[in-house]
């Protein structure tokens, strides 16, 4: 490697001085993510994974001028959006460079007509959501971290929205990308609703966490803005009924915008002012669109639920809407000496989740001597759903957490995969997941993973340690 | 040197949080850096108290980026809503103290070591006019930025106190409570109350926000907003005024002194004023910019022109402020022709005018 003093007047050069930081309040914002652990480490000792420099480019010709120079140069990059990945993908692990997309903010254009954005990678998701809603459009798109991340961390993480079951997930929603490679070159894929010419090439860098090219902009499918949005929920004496009840409104054409099942921990939680009794699980069913269709799936909806369930009204659905961004619960366990807590989002078909949900439980509960576990079920399809496994485990000492966090992990992650679920649902793999990978993937599976990565990063400089790689 | 207890704690909160408050970051919409994230800044200030880092200039440059406008306190996870300037200011103060500051703000406080921040301007204050128990007080930010409010602002007081006093005073020691001058803070505030006291004056109305504010926080006069006053007055008739309006919340009337409805009320009155509301408001509104001393006034003005941009949409084709750092921030924005941007008590005025 060269010397930093020059890496540093080079890549001024590049972009200009005020695009370039080395100042140390810089790297330490830039020293961590939202991965539970990294919260840990800097209570229990600072900025342990601080980059060497951080950039600021503005436009995908600029992205790719600093990946040529880091290319030649094998140093070490790591791109970074809004900081809210929860798996570490944005941990400069290797230290080298940072890009920080979100100068790369702006919506380049709105097609009202054929209903597609083309946008910039680093705007932050609320922002954009408000510009379309202007212009009475919606993304669709509204996950839990839609303040604080942005396009291209959605897209870098396969992410989804809370409206997913209506509107897809991102990879659903996205039509078109401009993608810088290692080496600096540039991809740009044909902005069409379908292409059968060859595999989908959008598909090598949606969910690949930025350690095969970075994204700059993205052509997204967005509608019009719902006429209607309507909610119902019931309650349930146990989780796996309230599972089957999903299972059978989604095999009857339903499709709802929003479907949330919590048990009975998690439910008692969220809801016990709205007088949810203890042993309750709780089933919430959202509906966005058109009127009459959302009346009639809302009819249909009911009729199932009734079945089983005991109605609650729509109280659920709008305390849900006014508390759906608040992580406190979490981040209350993290700041907690010896605290660690994590939200473990699998999924599988659905005759298995059920007990995919027991095994996982169990298993966690046996490693977890103080805190719990707790769990719901949202983003479904008809064949099966995600499952959202949350802990909050306490051990004496922040140094500790480390291992007890992957000690959790082993445990709910050898339950979940070993009786056929996957890995992450849509959070994503980072550096606290890899080294599931090659388990995930199977031998093969992870070899074909590692060509890849041979192939479009030769030199390994992107992401190192994300997804395994 | 450490922070409080009680900041301690909040800085704790927010340095461990998910950030959910970052899109309503105002500075972040235009610097970009991750460094202005509440949560970074948070982490910052833990990091010094635990002395794993000293404070640098950089650092210091940080702290004074902060705009604090409450708006990420109404967005933040807990249910409390932890407000960032709460431990801001107190580390402002700390870094005005170690002299660890960046220069534009030394700048200002070496003018300020010379009379006031805002310069020639000002000197020659206070300036008294009348006497009574209820006067109209001006402080230095209204003689600068909106000059024509303030006559609005004394003309239509002086119709309605007969026995009113207007009184101009060179600060009243908001700005440098928000920089971390508390010194100066407390003295500019402590001249102001003993001037009040001195000539009897029991209830204090101004235009400006930040003299309210101020006066609360001393407790000992009532402080009331030009719009509680006029509101408090029942004015039966306005003149008619054909004319699309929205009103803007400043940040520190609507997020601190909870003051909405009170300004909105005469606008939805006036005959042939068709009032318009815009996209975010009440405590949601977005901010224009900085106050005076903002380290990036030039940058910020892209949340002006954002503003600007929604009052568009929403289809009014004037604005109405109701403090003086909201009228020149979006008045600053160049190249506008469309919208007009007016003080709450221009409008006033004009729909009074006549009724007097």
């Amino acid at each position: 490697m060269i010397g930093t003093s020059q890496v540093e007047q080079d890549l001024i050069e590049i972009l200009d001085i005020n695009r370039v930081s080395t100042k140390k309040v810089d790297k330490i914002a830039y020293s961590h993510d939202t991965f539970p652990l990294a919260y840990k480490w800097a209570q229990e000792k600072g900025a342990v994974y601080q980059p060497d420099y951080i950039v600021y480019p503005e436009t995908t010709e600029e992205v790719s001028q600093v990946l040529c120079y880091c290319h030649e140069r094998k140093i070490p990059v790591t791109p970074y959006g809004g900081g809210s990945g929860i798996v570490g993908g944005g941990v400069p692990t290797s230290g080298g460079v940072i890009v920080d997309l979100k100068r790369m903010n702006r919506i380049l254009t709105i097609n009202e007509h054929s209903l597609y954005v083309t946008t910039q990678s680093g705007i932050i998701g609320m922002h954009y959501e408000e510009q379309l809603n202007a212009k009475g459009l919606t993304g669709g798109h509204y996950p839990q971290s839609i303040r604080s991340s942005t396009i291209g961390g959605w897209i870098a993480n396969r992410g989804v929205g809370t409206y997913s079951t209506k509107y897809g997930k991102i990879d659903d929603l996205v039509q078109a990308l401009t993608v810088v490679l290692s080496t600096g070159e540039i991809i740009q894929t044909r902005n069409v609703p379908k292409s059968a010419t060859g595999p989908n090439l959008n598909e090598l860098f949606i969910g690949a966490e930025g350690t095969l090219g970075i994204v700059t902009e993205a052509t997204l499918k967005i509608f019009p803005q719902p006429e209607s949005t309507e909610f119902i929920s019931y309650s349930f004496s146990s989780f796996a009924e309230g599972m089957e009840c999903i299972r059978r409104v989604m095999r009857n054409e339903v499709n709802p915008a929003v479907v949330r099942l919590y048990d009975a921990v998690e439910a008692e939680s969220h809801f016990s002012d709205l007088g949810i009794h203890k042993g309750e699980c709780v089933l919430l069913f959202g509906f966005a669109g058109n009127s009459k269709l959302v009346a009639a799936q809302k009819e249909i909806t009911t009729g199932i639920c009734e079945a089983d369930g005991k109605s609650l009204g729509s109280i659920i659905g709008e305390k849900w809407l006014e508390r759906r961004f608040s992580t406190a619960g979490l981040c209350n366990t993290l700041r907690t000496i010896g605290g660690v807590a994590d939200a473990l989002e699998v999924a599988a078909p659905w005759e298995k989740l059920p007990f995919i949900y027991e095994t996982m439980k169990t298993s966690m509960e046996k490693v977890i001597s103080r805190g719990e576990v707790f769990g719901h079920v949202s983003h479904v399809y008809h064949t099966g759903g995600n499952l959202y496994m949350i802990f909050h485990a306490f051990t004496e000492t922040n140094a500790q957490t480390d291992e007890l966090y992957y000690e959790i992990l082993a445990a709910a992650f050898d339950a979940c995969l070993s009786h056929g679920g996957t890995l992450s649902h849509h959070h994503g793999v980072g550096i606290g997941k890899a080294k599931w990978m090659p388990e995930e993937l199977g031998e093969g599976g992870f070899s074909l993973l590692e060509k890849i990565k041979t192939a479009v990063d030769p030199n390994r400089i992107l992401n190192k340690g994300t997804l395994g790689l | 040197m450490s922070i409080s207890q009680k900041s301690r704690i909040l800085v704790q909160k927010c340095s461990t949080c998910h950030d959910q408050c970052l899109a309503y970051t105002p500075e972040l919409k235009y610097l970009h850096n991750q460094s202005y994230v509440t949560s970074r800044k948070a982490q910052l200030i833990d990091f010094v108290e635990r002395e794993i880092i000293d404070w640098d200039e950089a650092g210091a440059e940080v702290i004074y980026a902060a705009l604090n406008t409450g708006l990420q306190k109404y967005n933040c996870i807990f249910t409390e809503g932890i407000d960032e300037a709460d431990y801001i200011r107190e580390v402002r103060a700390q870094l005005v103290q170690k002299g660890i500051l960046p220069p534009a703000i030394h700048a200002l406080f070496q003018q300020l070591q010379q009379g006031s921040i805002y310069g020639e301007e000002v000197s020659g204050l206070p300036l008294i006019e009348g006497t009574g128990d209820i006067a109209l007080v001006f402080e230095g930010a209204s003689r600068l930025f909106t000059p024509k409010a303030r006559e609005a602002a004394r003309n239509v007081f002086l119709a309605l106190e007969k026995e009113g006093a207007v009184i101009d005073v060179a600060s009243c020691g908001y700005t440098e409570w928000d920089l971390g001058f508390v010194e100066q803070s407390n003295r500019f505030m402590a001249e102001l109350v003993d001037l009040l006291s001195e000539r009897g004056i029991k209830t204090v109305v101004s235009i400006d926000p930040a003299v309210v504010k101020m006066l609360k926080k001393d407790g000992s006069i009532q402080a009331l907003h030009f719009s509680e006053f006029i509101e408090q007055k029942n004015i039966p008739t306005f003149s008619m005024f054909n004319v699309n309006v929205v009103y803007h919340d400043s940040s520190e009337l609507a997020r601190y002194l909870k003051i909405t409805e009170e300004p909105r009320a005469i606008l939805k009155r006036v005959p042939g004023v068709i009032y318009h509301e815009f996209i975010y408001h009440h405590e949601q509104a977005k901010p224009t910019g900085g106050r005076f001393g903002y380290l990036y006034q030039q940058e910020s003005k892209r949340l002006a022109e954002e503003r600007l941009d929604e009052a568009r949409l929403v289809g009014a084709n004037v604005i109405i402020t109701a403090s003086p750092f909201s009228y020149v921030n979006l008045k600053n924005c160049i190249g506008f022709t469309d919208l007009q941007v007016m003080d709450y008590a221009e409008f006033v005025e004009l729909v009074v005018r006549e009724e007097f």
